[in-house]
């Protein structure tokens, strides 16, 4: 078994030839064993290793003298509690059958949807966002859940016989499973996760969607953000129009070799649009958060906004900065648990690593974090059903720009947009969300030798 | 697939390019860029200054001089006070309505979560009733200072005071590289004059340091690296003084509503047994809440009690230079104490002048001094100057500044208290400016024989000379500190360079018996006391702005003298009329621990003398300066 760990599937031995101990046993006793059942023990010590690490990050911060660490009083032992029972229930996922799991796939999305439209209905309203609501004492994000839900759903819609990425309705629908729930969490306020969701398009690229779609989606994206960045810029036009002239020559000469230009006048449109919407929709406060990453000292106290928002930023960066390169030990976030860092349980939860273990811990972290997400491609590559490919790269996804957004929030590279750090965020929704999306990666690895291909 | 396979390395690799970025991004923002570091640092942490206990003072007879007590400040957190009650605020600390609205509101933003004083400076009486209502308050705490407290309401002068640090002291502070121990900040007091500045380093010991983790609300999170880098305070040093407190409130006591100078010292060990200067005022009157509004009465009396006279003001000394006259020429070997001059009422060389108060007819050394004989000192001045031995005026002017010079006349004594003055000790080359080289003679300077013309000293240069007297040639430089000590550390005495004999002990043999006569049969009897020799000699110095200053010098016993004693008291006339009877009752007190004569006591505590306003200064220090004088 511990050389299947690492071997490519075709390089694998023959089950015949060595036998581990349990196969043997299994030979042995066939009544006694379902299934051949592999564990994969590298990516489940890596899980085990950022959840540990995420915990004692939390329990740092815990203001409480309090010794208990299960227990509802203190954050940390809150998220202690949940996070057994993520693993409680992640391992009962790891044991399930993998026909099973992917069977309840659309009844998690319909679930998922439900609590999103019941947080319409029973959320209590706090600081603008609407998007949990509580059952008996415990708060409830139904947008967590809704991500694993979401890309079970995609994972059981792509893997069906004959589904093609050439069949419009099936794009159509595939595009609407993601943007049913990416809408209703954009109702809630939630900019940030629905940007998770969008996410997904990764998903749609590594199965097969044209890379020109990838690339529009990208320079939409980028045109979109200097919008945001510049948008209290005399010069925005000015800028905008140089890249409407160089995009539409670009598509004029290159794409579509002077034909076609209705598609020209749609690309030109579509680009107005973008900064127009920027500039004009998106509220003043939101777009705050993308100049003070380019904000001088001076701007920063003169623009009303940039000032709300700039404390939050500057805070964030001392907090990394005051931890240099090893950092001020476990437990010595002095500025982060100063109550400088706003949020730092959650959003800024890695404001409180870098302080604490410097340059030097946050690389670890970062290669950590690089790790799981490299191991959870691999997972996804090596999978024998579709339904763990698509899958696959869904959590793949999800982590990245979990981490992506998280990480650069933190160090100042990438606006304020509140989304947890997977597994150290405090949370019980994401906690078992995202345990519970890794553990049914793993069930479906860990029986992959069972799928005649 | 194939193809589609590399798109999750290339997925894979953009995740791993961004992050890259991002650790380029941590490298500058933990490891190259200081400024975060520094930035945490300046908002996470505060500084807080533990501070010392003063050192405290004592006598010679080890009584509690200067001790500290403590006063209140009133703090409170705009953000959080809460008044039930204004009227308790109102009747127990004259704050009206208005005013507690007023300072509430003055802090806006991020003040409001810093404590701020609402009242100062309570002292212990207004604090005890208040304190019994604090608990009806929320967001008020209270901050204790100490401030001097002076068991004897004497010794201002010498003692000085305790004021907030002004710029000028801390640039001081920088300048002199000693801010390893007690950097000062505006708030600290400083000691300003006297022994409080003079031994500012012994007394104020060595602030601690406590590094408080402050959170965003200001509120303390507890100690930074649980206290590695704190450090504990460490009292000043205490210190005992050579100052009898019960003499010198006797001494302030005479000179009551009078202008002038005590100074008494003992002569074995050159310790100052009182330092009175009038007129005076309480050392507790420049404490606490009330420094400011009694200072400036103080400054702008026209009596000026704030100069410190027996250091700073520096009269003519009069008959009793003639002591030091005799003991130069008798020195010098041009006379000895079988000298007789004659005198008729004046001196017969200059025109009658000086003139002498009665005429003594042929006078010798002692009945020079026990009579105070004018023209007798006159012509042992000019003898002296006229001496064949001398090349010239100027040889022999230097030869008799040279042993001025030893009585400590003209220079600084190095007394343990800050702006100490020289007094005046006129050069030749002062005299070669005035009358050109050769234009000046004995004659022309003949007043010096006499305590008059540029001869200035200030009390406490007279009061030495009395101890050089009493000690028949050597002195101890006058001095406060006699031992300082650490905590309950046993006390270190404070170690003094002896100066070493003048002269020869049976010249001053001769000078102290005639000083005795003085006494007992010459102008000083009145500075008689029972069972006890007393030596000593008047001095009436003319004073051309009002009527004469009185001095007196003195020492008693006569045999193993345990005190010197100089006096001064400004337009009092004659000197053995009102100097003499105060020298008489300090050096009482001191030898025999109690005053007899209770009558005479009462006198002098009530006399009163027209005050021809003037400053006490007879010159100033500028002319002083450009008179030559050489005395550093």
């Amino acid at each position: 078994m511990a050389n299947d760990m690492f071997s490519k599937e075709g390089s694998r031995p023959a089950p015949q030839e060595k036998q581990s101990l349990r196969a043997r046993w299994a030979n042995a006793n066939p009544e006694s064993v379902v299934r051949d059942s592999k564990i994969d023990w590298i990516t489940l010590s890596l899980l085990l290793l950022i959840i540990v690490l995420g915990w004692l990050n939390l329990y740092s911060i815990s203001h409480t003298d309090d010794p208990s660490i299960l227990s509802f009083k203190t954050f940390h032992g809150k998220e202690a509690i949940f996070l057994l029972g993520a693993l409680a229930f992640g391992t009962l996922i790891l044991f399930m059958d993998t026909k099973f799991v992917e069977f309840v796939s659309y009844f998690a999305y319909g679930l998922a949807l439900v609590g999103l439209v019941a947080v319409f209905l029973f959320a209590k309203v706090t600081g603008g966002a609407t998007s949990w609501f509580e059952v008996g004492g415990i708060k409830i994000q139904p947008t967590e859940f809704a991500k694993v839900a979401t890309i079970m759903a995609l994972a059981k819609f792509m893997s069906r016989y004959n589904f093609s990425l050439k069949n419009r309705s099936d794009v159509l629908t595939m595009i609407g499973i993601v943007a049913l729930p990416m809408a209703l969490v954009l109702l809630q306020n939630d900019a940030g996760s629905s940007l998770v969701f969008a996410a997904l398009i990764l998903v749609f690229f590594r199965e097969g969607l044209h890379p020109l779609i990838m690339i529009a989606a990208i320079l939409l994206a980028g045109i979109g953000g200097i919008s945001l960045l510049l948008s209290t810029n005399e010069y925005l036009w000015i800028y905008i129009g140089i890249v409407m002239l160089v995009v539409g020559a670009f598509s004029f000469f290159y794409l579509f070799r002077r034909r076609f230009i209705l598609i020209h006048l749609a690309v030109w449109i579509f680009l107005m649009i973008i900064p127009l919407t920027v500039t004009k929709v998106v509220k003043p406060y939101q777009s705050a958060r993308f100049r003070v990453l380019v904000a001088s000292e001076k701007e920063m106290r003169s623009d009303k906004e940039l000032a709300k928002v700039s404390y939050n930023y500057i805070q964030s960066l001392v907090a990394v900065g005051s931890g240099k390169v090893w950092g001020k030990g476990f437990g010595g976030s002095t500025h982060t648990r100063g109550d400088f860092v706003p949020e730092e349980q959650t959003d800024y939860i890695h404001c409180v690593f870098s302080e604490e273990h410097g340059f030097v811990g946050s690389t670890f972290l970062i290669i950590l974090f690089f790790l799981l997400v490299a191991r959870v491609f691999y997972l996804a590559e090596n999978s024998k059903t579709a339904y763990a490919r698509v899958f696959g790269y869904g959590v793949g996804t999800i982590l990245m720009i979990h981490i992506l957004i998280n990480i650069g929030m933190s160090i100042g590279v990438v606006p304020t947009i509140g989304i947890p750090l997977p597994f150290f965020s405090y949370g019980g929704s994401s906690a078992i969300s995202f345990t519970t999306m890794m553990f049914i990666l793993m069930n479906h690895y860990s029986y992959r030798t069972n799928i005649l291909t | 697939m194939n193809k589609n396979l590399n798109r999750g390395t290339i997925l894979l690799a953009s995740f791993g390019g961004i992050l890259l970025l991002f650790l380029v991004r941590l490298l500058y923002l933990q490891v190259l860029s200081e400024k975060y570091a520094i930035q945490a640092l300046a908002v996470d942490m505060e500084r807080v200054e533990l501070y010392p206990s003063r050192g405290i003072i004592y006598d010679r007879n080890d009584k509690l001089y200067v001790k500290n007590s403590p006063i209140f400040d009133l703090m409170f957190l705009p953000n959080q006070i809460t008044i039930p009650d204004t009227t308790i605020l109102e009747r127990y600390l004259g704050l009206t309505r208005e005013k507690i609205r007023a300072e509430i509101r003055r802090y806006k933003g991020l003040d409001r979560y810093h404590w701020k004083p609402l009242v100062t400076k309570l002292d212990k009486e207004q604090w005890g009733r208040f304190s019994e209502h604090m608990w009806k308050f929320e967001g008020i705490k209270v901050v204790t200072r100490p401030i001097r407290e002076y068991n004897y309401a004497a010794g201002a002068h010498f003692l000085g005071y305790l004021a907030k640090t002004d710029s000028g002291d801390i640039k001081k502070q920088i300048k002199e590289e000693d801010i390893e121990d007690y950097p000062y900040n505006g708030e600290d007091l400083i000691g300003k004059v006297g022994i409080e500045a003079f031994y500012e380093k012994k007394l104020r010991g060595r602030k601690g340091t406590k590094f408080i983790l402050r959170d965003n609300f200001n509120r303390p999170m507890g100690s930074f690296n649980d206290g590695e880098f704190d450090e504990l305070p460490a009292s000043g040093k205490d210190i005992k003084l050579g100052v009898d407190a019960e003499l010198q409130m006797l001494g302030e006591k005479l000179m009551t509503g009078k202008r002038g100078s005590i100074v008494a010292i003992d002569p074995a060990t050159g310790e100052i047994l009182a330092f009175v200067s009038a007129p005076s005022y309480d050392p507790s009157e420049l404490t606490g809440s009330n420094l400011g509004t009694n200072y400036s009465r103080l400054n702008s009396d026209p009596e000026l009690p704030l100069i410190n006279r027996p250091l700073t003001a520096q009269y003519p000394p009069g008959s009793i230079f003639k002591l030091m006259q005799a003991l130069a020429a008798m020195n010098e070997g041009v006379i000895d104490e079988n000298t007789h001059f004659g005198c008729g009422g004046s001196w017969f060389r200059n025109k009658g002048k000086p003139a002498c108060h009665g005429a003594h007819g042929s006078v010798n050394l002692g009945y020079g001094i026990q009579q105070s004989c004018n023209s007798y000192f006159a012509e042992v001045y000019y003898t002296y100057l006229n001496d064949r031995r001398f090349k010239d005026i100027h040889e022999a002017y230097q030869s008799w500044f040279d042993h001025m010079a030893v009585f400590g006349i003209g220079r600084r004594l190095g007394v343990d208290l800050p702006d100490e003055k020289t007094g005046n000790l006129p050069t030749k080359e002062y005299y070669d400016r005035q009358y050109g080289a050769k234009g000046w003679g004995a004659l022309t300077i003949y007043s010096n024989s006499i305590g008059q013309g540029e001869i200035l000293l200030t009390p406490l240069q007279m009061a030495n000379c009395a101890a050089i007297i009493a000690n028949r040639g050597w002195y101890y430089p006058p001095h406060f500190l006699v031992a300082e000590k650490q905590g309950s550390a046993p006390w270190q005495n404070a170690q003094y360079q002896k100066i070493l004999p003048e002269g020869n002990p049976s010249q001053y043999a001769m000078v102290v018996a005639a000083m005795e006569q003085v006494v007992l049969a010459g102008t000083g009897t009145r500075a008689r006391i029972d069972s006890i020799a007393v030596c000593g000699k008047t001095g009436t110095v003319e004073n051309k702005a009002g009527e004469d200053h009185s001095v007196f010098l003195a020492f008693a016993p006569k045999d193993n003298p345990k005190i010197a004693i100089a006096a001064i008291v400004e337009n009092a006339g004659f000197g053995g009329t009102w100097s003499a009877p105060i020298c008489s009752l300090m050096m009482e007190q001191y030898l025999k621990g109690k005053i007899k004569d209770e009558a005479k006591m009462k006198a002098i505590v009530d006399a009163r003398f027209d005050p021809v306003r003037r400053a006490p200064v007879a010159i100033t220090e500028e002319e002083a300066a450009a008179a030559g004088n050489n005395g550093e």
